[in-house]
């Protein structure tokens, strides 16, 4: 008796899992029917893309991040197992968790996060480490007698919300809020903890913001030909870039919580000069005269196109925009360039 | 010095005898390959960070009791997946926040690329990977063991702890979904222009 056919034969035959007989089976079907040979074709073409998807890569200390949790977490279990055996052994730096990361310094990143400030900001100088209004208290030092004065995170975050008020974009502008963290974190978590402190979602770059994914790929593009040599991961780790629109008082929890972690200087930029990012529909940007603006284009970020303050400026000597009439509703644009060091 | 590369039994073997440096060789063998098939089940690089780190800690931590009756790859990757699909279930209805940047914005650049055939690329990426997300969770996960990590059918059943059959069967309804989902979206694209 023949064999049945049905697709499903369709993508075990694509597969090559098919048994001789169901093979010679569908082998006859594809001769005679059409249909079956075109769903077949689209069952490989779909199939390869999946399989065209990117791949990537675990980044060069994650093995020693895991090495170290293992380690850590069976430490764990046996002073839970055998809590007096260890009495009196000192407790392991690391604890299975995300945060197992943040003391981790990724080879290279300092290197990385100068070449950045460089090629962005060449004109304007950077001072590294400690200003008036840097935050740099906190744990890490490796001095294990200094005892860090206490983080204030309520006071590092109103310095931050302080900085960002003066930074409003007016009309047709957008903000840039450039931020450096502390040795070692993750520019990704960061803003992913930010955004999720204001609740704050984000869209695929297909939906509406091509332009400004692109402009976030061209950034991340000039790092890693500033990093030539370097492993892809640690362009990766060393800087994120994203843009956002939304309210007021969602970009101040978010740039609140991005304070509020201990060793993240935060450097707040206004963009005076062009127009940095544009929506992908373009509404309400587009000149009003002119031919209109292609739906998906890549801009050059330039030195030019940014008026910085000088870092650790204190606040007094920091010109305010002119913010006329702010509406809290209306979304605030902001592209955040986020840096570690 | 001729350098040496030892199996995974072999360092497995030396794992249990407390060698950490043997474990790392085992991290660092699998956690590209894992971290990537993670990502494309979990849809967030983060939570697939943490996801593929958990696994070997796990593993580590099992690595006494793991009976080699399957190839530690399958053991490691039924232990990371099934921790990627109850993350992501605990946290449907979530912010997708991750799901956007850590997979459109953090992709290795190349250099070499055009960039409006890199532009055309990732949008098409971004399109693959959001029916890829939409997929029921057993549906997506056998698709990328298949198409990502090249997995024959009994590879994913040992993976999945499932019958070859259903395995053959959620592939195909797999794949036609996808493919109901990038016509869907190829019509979408062609009514915005």
């Amino acid at each position: 008796m023949p064999l049945e056919f049905s697709d499903e034969l369709l993508s075990a035959y694509l597969d090559g899992e098919l048994a001789p007989a169901e093979r010679t089976r569908v082998e006859s079907q594809l001769a005679a029917d059409p249909e079956a040979r075109q769903l077949l074709d689209e069952l490989r073409a779909f199939s390869g893309e999946v399989r065209d998807l990117p791949r990537y890569s675990a980044g060069s200390g994650f093995s020693q991040r895991v090495v170290q949790a293992a380690l850590s977490a069976k430490a764990k279990l046996n002073e839970e197992v055998t809590p007096a055996s260890h009495a009196g052994m000192p407790s392991l730096p690391y604890k299975v968790r995300r945060d197992v990361r943040l003391p981790v310094v990724l080879a290279g990143v300092a290197a990385v996060a100068a070449a950045v400030a460089i090629m962005v900001w060449a004109n304007y100088p950077l001072q590294p480490g400690a200003g008036p209004e840097t935050l740099t208290v906190g744990p890490g030092t490796s001095d294990p007698l200094v005892v860090p004065p206490p983080f204030d995170a309520a006071a590092a975050a109103e310095k931050a919300l302080a900085r960002l008020r003066l930074a409003i974009p007016q009309e047709g502008e957008a903000v840039v809020l450039r931020i450096r963290l502390g040795a070692g974190q993750s520019p990704a978590e960061a803003l992913d903890a930010a955004f999720a402190a204001a609740g704050l979602g984000t869209r695929l770059p297909t939906d509406e913001t091509t332009g400004a994914f692109s402009v976030a790929s061209a950034y991340q593009q000039k790092l890693a030909e500033k990093i030539a040599g370097q492993p892809a991961e640690a362009t990766l780790a060393a800087a994120d870039a994203v843009f956002v629109a939304c309210p007021l008082d969602m970009l101040e929890k978010a740039v609140a919580a991005l304070a509020s972690k201990p060793q993240s200087p935060l450097e707040i930029s206004p963009l005076m000069s062009g127009r940095v990012v544009m929506e992908a529909d373009g509404e309400g940007e587009d000149a009003p005269h002119g031919p209109p603006k292609p739906k998906h284009f890549a801009q050059r970020l330039s030195a030019d196109q940014f008026r910085l303050d000088r870092t650790g400026a204190p606040l007094a000597e920091i010109t305010p925009l002119p913010v006329a009439s702010l509406d809290p509703t209306k979304p605030i644009r902001v592209l955040i360039l986020v840096e570690a060091r | 010095m001729k350098s040496v590369i030892l199996d995974d039994n072999e360092l497995i073997d030396a794992t249990l005898r407390g060698d950490s440096v043997a474990f790392d060789g085992l991290v660092r063998r699998y956690q590209d390959r894992l971290l990537s098939a993670v990502i494309h089940v979990s849809g967030s690089r983060v939570e697939a960070e943490d996801v593929v780190q958990e696994a070997f800690v796990q593993a580590y931590l099992k690595l006494p009791s793991f009976a080699g009756g399957s190839s530690f790859y399958t053991w490691l990757y039924r232990i990371a997946l099934n921790g990627a699909i109850s993350r992501r279930r605990k946290r449907r209805g979530g912010a997708s926040v991750e799901q956007a940047r850590d997979l459109a914005g953090n992709e290795p650049p190349d250099t070499t690329e055009p960039p409006h055939d890199r532009l055309l690329r990732h949008e098409r990426a971004a399109q693959v990977r959001l029916a890829l997300s939409a997929l029921p969770d057993e549906f997506r996960v056998v698709l990328v063991l298949r198409e990502m990590e090249g997995c024959d059918y009994d590879t994913i059943a040992q993976i999945l702890d499932l019958p070859i059959g259903t395995v053959r069967s959620r592939l195909h309804r797999a794949r036609l979904q996808l493919k109901e989902q990038l016509i869907a979206a190829l019509e979408d694209r062609a009514d915005e222009r």
